[in-house]
């Protein structure tokens, strides 16, 4: 299970002449297990942290260890094994790939590692089974409400049996019934699957299941790291 | 018209959506504009060219008032008047006799007096060996004359008339003259493409000395007629530009020249014709090559169409949401409508621009003249400007009607669809390329069916009309074919999908499923590669088969590597002397036997030693429907049996076997019948054709040995009218062709050679014009391909960037997800190569094999059309493919390369 610690990262974006400091020298630690929160006001800096943690960015400098790795010494291919192997990746609106199907859709982190078609069915039928939708799994996004498409996309994150899932905004689409049901269903995967969950949220729900919140101002964690 | 500001504004603002939009008719637009503007800018080299042949640009005949006139007054005063550059005078000697101290005769030549310093266009341009001072007692021929007497210079030549006198006694009156100049006019005969014609043998006298030289030869006219040639300044008072003003300055200079030479002497104006008839030339070049650039308008409407067609799907929700302000579908497909009428004109300016670049590599071949492109000479016309801006507002409603249509009526809930229905089905109906394809297939049934029949009310329903749809049915069967075969169904593309599985591997399902999804854009893509390789293949191997059918037809004309004429009939040496030549391995003699009939009107007949003639000719399989060659010259070396063509036997109902009574009338000295020769021979055998005997489609001829014709070509040794064989020549196996030429030349001005007609051929400076256009647009067409590919591509890969991100955030590598967009480009570029290479090849060899077949009763040719497939179509096709594969890379490479971060915060996520 991943232990995560971050030390003085900091992330700076330039846009031509102009540059924009995202972090400021972020210090944070998670457990093992952990459902963390990450709440702030909009352009604090959370989905950048979120996209440093999913090894989709890297940090202008500081370090970031994922039990005990730090993602800032692994080159390309180590990088993408790492999105493969090791997280799932959960976004606001979904991306899924609209001409797959739900299953499909499943199936492509799989097939992206090579897994054999026995263990590709299994597996997808599986998870989708598990976010209740295994009665959908032939659909395609297009015909799917916004709260399957999501639970569809976490059924993906979940593909490859990551230790760690990160959210950006998992509920913003989301009414409240429907949002409601996925963070459910992140507390089943954290409780019951022992998943790490980091979620990037405004949703004040999400603070009643957390283990832990962070507080981001000005790209740096208010509240004390641990 | 109220929404014009907001069109012009939607399109200004988005720079790369109007861009790709209007991409396909600004490069339709830019081959057009480039076309017209070389043709402009190439006028005066063209009208140089056309009036290069012409005798003076003003010409006239004057009868002077008697012998003694001073023709250099004349000279003087024509030549001061305004815009008069230079005036030839010249005279024709009513003498036409020349022989050389060796006895050669030459009849038939001209002699002309002429004034040496203002040359007339007959010998104008002639390259002069010694000087044309011309004092009393010398001459100047042309080479050939010169070869003809077989004289050089400071040799003896006489010029003679013979005059019968009051008793009617026939006097020779002859004057020697000393040849003091050579004049070699670059043309023996025939002459080359331009109009630079051959004048026959001439001999040339100083003007001065006419009257003497005639009294001598006891030729005295009394008066005679002054021919005169008048040049004018064509710089100043020509002007392509300007045909009127061109019209006044000569017409201004005529009337002077006419006040000169008085009334009565009728004056030509040689350039005023060819001025007025100008104007019409450059249009007529206009409209040529407007329609030989179909294909490049073609595939840039459907490129347009494509590009049009992406930039509405990516306003889609924008363009709903104007609806739900109350906008009606009218209001918004004319909204669209204007913004194309916008971008027409943004194209016509950009296409313009560009246009004039790519004139400087279409001056050299959409005039047969050759010219220099110098920047200087750009000229761009109204007419031009208004004919490209027309054109290009026209295409882009053309391309942008039916897409607005679609979009203003899509259901505003179809917007939040990732596809809209109208795009995961091919909306398409076969109907009218049904028709093209049939109407071409039973164009071809007909005209196939009724070749060699005879003429009749059936044959000229089924095969006249047919026949003038022969030109169109190409295009017809491409177009109809390729558009069915890429539209008819999507399942074509997921067929070829399978063929990316070794190479994409796990994402291959993807790349089937998107091409699944969205068939009709992959068919748009497709049939504009599919039409492109299609033309470009059928073009080159047309040409190339055309190629080979000429240079067979000129070897059949000619008959063996080389053909000569003796110049001197009374010659006996002439055949052992060519034989001798260093590069020449057999002479033939071919004799055309004249004033022979036969009972069958009206066969030519040829005598030769059939061992001879069948090694030098080397006859071809095709000429012999039966038998061959070895039978056919076995049945020649049978003495009383001969061959004959197949017009003969079939137009005189011959067998095998038929006697053929064969008459020849005997003439005496002075040219009148005697009494007839008879002579029977038994056909032997039937021949297409033999080459270098005549050549023609419908020639009728009885071919025999010298043994069997033996007492007709004794008669014709002794005729009055002496004629002289050919002798065919078969060239060494590695011998210079030019260097045999040259030494034969030394003997006769009479040469002909294969090779060297193959090569003027391949040189006729229209036919290079014309392939040298076809190239180029070809050329541009594989531009259009390319930038097609890569414009689809370029706007896919923008509208997926964030399944694209969200691919490469699950687990993919840049690469990885970046040979989805290949795979795609792949599958598109490969249906579109199967069908246009297929389609192409089909449609060329079905044309060749048609090509020569005329309406009923046209007698096919005696050489065979041969289907050729040449190196360049092969080319285009590799080129074409390798281009539109490096545009998928280059495109793709923006995905490999992608923020995956920046993508999925703009876009959302």
């Amino acid at each position: 299970m991943p232990s995560i610690v971050t030390k003085d990262v900091i992330k700076v974006y330039r846009a031509g002449k102009s540059e924009v400091i995202a972090l400021r020298g972020l210090d944070m630690e998670t457990a093992d297990g952990d459902l963390v929160a990450v709440r702030g006001p909009s352009g604090c800096g959370k989905t950048t942290l979120l996209n440093m943690l999913g090894g989709i960015d890297r940090p202008t400098a500081g370090r970031i260890e994922i039990d005990g790795s730090n993602l800032v010494d692994l080159n390309d291919s180590d990088l993408v094994r790492y999105r493969r192997d090791r997280v799932g990746f959960i976004f606001q609106f979904f991306n899924l790939v609209p001409t797959l199907t739900a299953e499909e859709n499943v199936e492509l982190p799989m097939r992206l590692a090579r897994k054999a078609l026995a263990h590709r069915k299994k597996r997808s039928r599986e998870l989708l089974d598990l976010v209740g939708l295994s009665k959908r799994a032939t659909h395609r996004p297009d015909e799917l409400s916004g709260g399957e498409q999501q639970r569809v996309a976490i059924a993906v994150a979940l593909s490859n049996d990551p230790p760690l899932l990160l959210a950006d905004e998992p509920t913003g689409e989301l009414d409240t019934k429907t949002g409601q049901e996925v963070l459910d269903l992140f507390q089943h995967l954290n409780q019951d699957f022992g998943k790490t969950v980091v979620v990037v949220t405004h949703d004040q729900r999400v603070a009643s299941i957390a283990h832990r919140i962070l507080e981001i101002r000005d790209g740096k964690i208010l509240t004390p790291p641990s | 018209m109220g929404l014009l500001p907001f069109a012009a504004s939607d399109v200004l603002r988005n720079r790369r959506r109007t861009f790709s939009a209007i991409l396909g008719v600004f490069l339709a637009v830019t081959f057009v504009a480039g076309t017209f503007i070389a043709i402009d800018s190439s006028a005066r080299a063209t009208l140089d060219a056309s009036l290069a042949g012409i005798q003076g640009d003003f010409s006239f005949y004057l009868n002077t008032p008697n012998e003694t006139f001073d023709y250099t007054i004349l000279r003087s005063a024509i030549n001061e008047s305004a815009g008069v550059i230079d005036v030839s005078l010249s005279r024709y000697l009513p003498v036409y006799s020349l022989r050389s101290a060796d006895a050669d005769l030459l009849r038939g030549a001209s002699v002309l007096a002429i004034d040496p310093g203002h040359l007339p266009s007959s010998i104008r341009d002639a390259e002069v060996a010694g000087s044309l001072d011309l004092p009393l007692g010398s001459i100047g021929l042309t080479k050939d004359a010169a070869l003809a007497l077989g004289v050089g210079l400071g040799e003896s030549v006489q010029v003679y008339n013979d005059y019968y006198n009051e008793t009617n006694v026939l006097v020779t009156y002859p004057m020697n003259f000393t040849v003091a100049a050579i004049l070699d006019t670059g043309s023996t005969y025939p002459g080359g493409f331009f109009p630079y014609p051959y004048f026959g043998y001439i001999a040339v006298v100083h003007l001065r000395d006419a009257s003497e030289i005639l009294r001598t030869l006891n030729a005295t006219e009394g008066f005679y007629q002054l021919y005169g040639e008048v040049w004018v300044d064509r710089a100043h008072y020509v002007n392509p530009y300007d045909v009127p003003a061109t019209e006044r300055n000569l017409a201004r200079i005529q009337r002077r020249i006419e006040a000169i030479v008085g009334p009565g002497t009728f004056l030509s104006n040689n350039l005023l014709g060819r001025i007025e008839g100008f104007q019409s030339q450059i249009a007529g070049q206009r409209i040529q090559y407007l329609v030989l650039s179909t294909p490049v308008l073609l595939l840039g409407v459907y490129l347009g169409a494509v590009g049009v067609d992406l930039s509405h799907a990516e306003r889609r929700r924008e363009l709903a949401v104007l609806r739900t302000r109350g906008a009606t579908k009218g209001q918004v497909i004319g909204f669209l409508l204007l913004e194309a009428v916008v971008g027409g004109v943004i194209a016509a300016v950009l296409g313009l621009l560009a246009g004039v670049g790519l004139s400087r590599l279409l001056l050299g071949v959409v005039s047969p003249y050759p010219t220099n492109p110098a920047y200087e000479a750009f000229i761009l016309t109204v007419d031009t400007v208004i004919a490209v801006a027309l054109l290009s507002i026209v295409l882009m409603a053309t391309v942008t009607y039916r897409s607005a249509k679609r979009t203003a009526t899509l259901p505003i809930i179809e917007t939040l669809r990732y596809y809209a229905k109208g795009e995961t089905r091919i909306q398409y109906s076969p109907k009218l390329d049904i028709a093209l394809v049939t109407i071409g297939i039973a164009d071809y049934a007909f005209v196939w069916f009724s070749r060699g029949q005879a003429f009749s009310l059936l044959t000229f329903i089924i095969g006249v009309i047919p026949f003038l749809l022969l030109p169109f049915v190409p295009l017809m069967l491409i177009v109809g074919t390729t558009r069915l075969l890429t539209r008819m169904t999507g399942r074509v593309y997921d067929w070829f999908a399978r063929v990316t599985r070794p190479f994409t591997k796990e994402l291959h399902y993807v790349i089937r499923r998107n091409l699944q999804r969205n068939p009709r854009r992959s068919s748009n893509v497709a049939i504009i590669i599919a039409l492109g390789l299609a033309f470009g293949i059928f073009t080159f191997t047309v040409v190339a088969s055309q190629q080979g059918f000429e240079e067979r037809q000129i070897r059949a004309r000619i008959g063996a590597d080389m053909a000569v004429d003796s110049a001197n009939p009374d010659d006996t040496t002439f055949a052992t002397n060519l034989s001798a030549v260093s590069g020449i391995a057999g002479v033939a003699a071919l004799v055309t036997l004249t004033n022979v009939q036969s009972s069958f009107c009206c066969p030519n007949t040829y005598a030769f030693e059939p061992d001879s003639y069948f090694a030098v000719a080397q006859p071809e399989w095709w000429y012999f429907p039966d038998g061959g060659a070895e039978a056919a010259h076995a049945i020649l070396e049978a003495p009383g049996q001969v061959l004959v063509s197949e017009a003969f036997y079939d137009g005189a109902f011959l067998e095998v076997g038929d006697v053929l009574r064969l008459t020849r009338s005997i003439y005496n000295d002075t040219g009148y019948y005697v009494e007839s020769l008879n002579l029977n021979v038994t056909v032997g055998g039937v021949v297409r054709y033999l080459p270098g005997a005549g050549y023609g489609y419908t020639e009728s001829a009885i071919y025999g040995s010298t043994q069997t014709f033996q007492s007709f070509l004794a008669a014709q040794q002794s005729d009055y009218y002496i004629t002289t064989p050919r002798y065919l020549i078969d060239l060494a196996p590695g011998a210079d062709w030019r260097a045999v030429k040259e030494a034969v030349l030394d003997l006769t001005p009479s040469v002909v050679v294969t090779q060297e007609e193959i090569e003027r051929y391949a040189e006729n400076p229209f036919a290079r014009a014309l392939q040298g256009f076809v190239s180029m647009e070809i050329a541009f067409i594989v531009v259009i391909l390319t930038v097609g590919l890569g414009l689809v591509l370029y706007a896919a890969s923008l509208e997926r960037d964030v399944e694209f991100a969200g691919m490469i955030a699950r687990g993919a590598s840049g690469w990885q997800t970046a040979t989805v967009l290949v795979g795609e480009a792949f599958v598109i570029m490969l249906v579109g190569l199967v069908v246009g290479a297929g389609v192409g090849l089909a449609t060329a060899y079905v044309a060749t094999q048609l090509f020569l077949v005329g309406p009923p009763g046209f007698p096919e040719p005696p050489v065979p059309f041969f289907f050729v497939f040449p190196g360049e179509a092969a080319l285009l096709v590799l080129l074409g493919c390798g281009a539109m594969m490096l545009a998928a890379l280059l495109v793709s490479a923006r995905i490999a390369r992608m923020n995956v971060a920046q993508v999925l915060k703009l876009r959302g996520g």
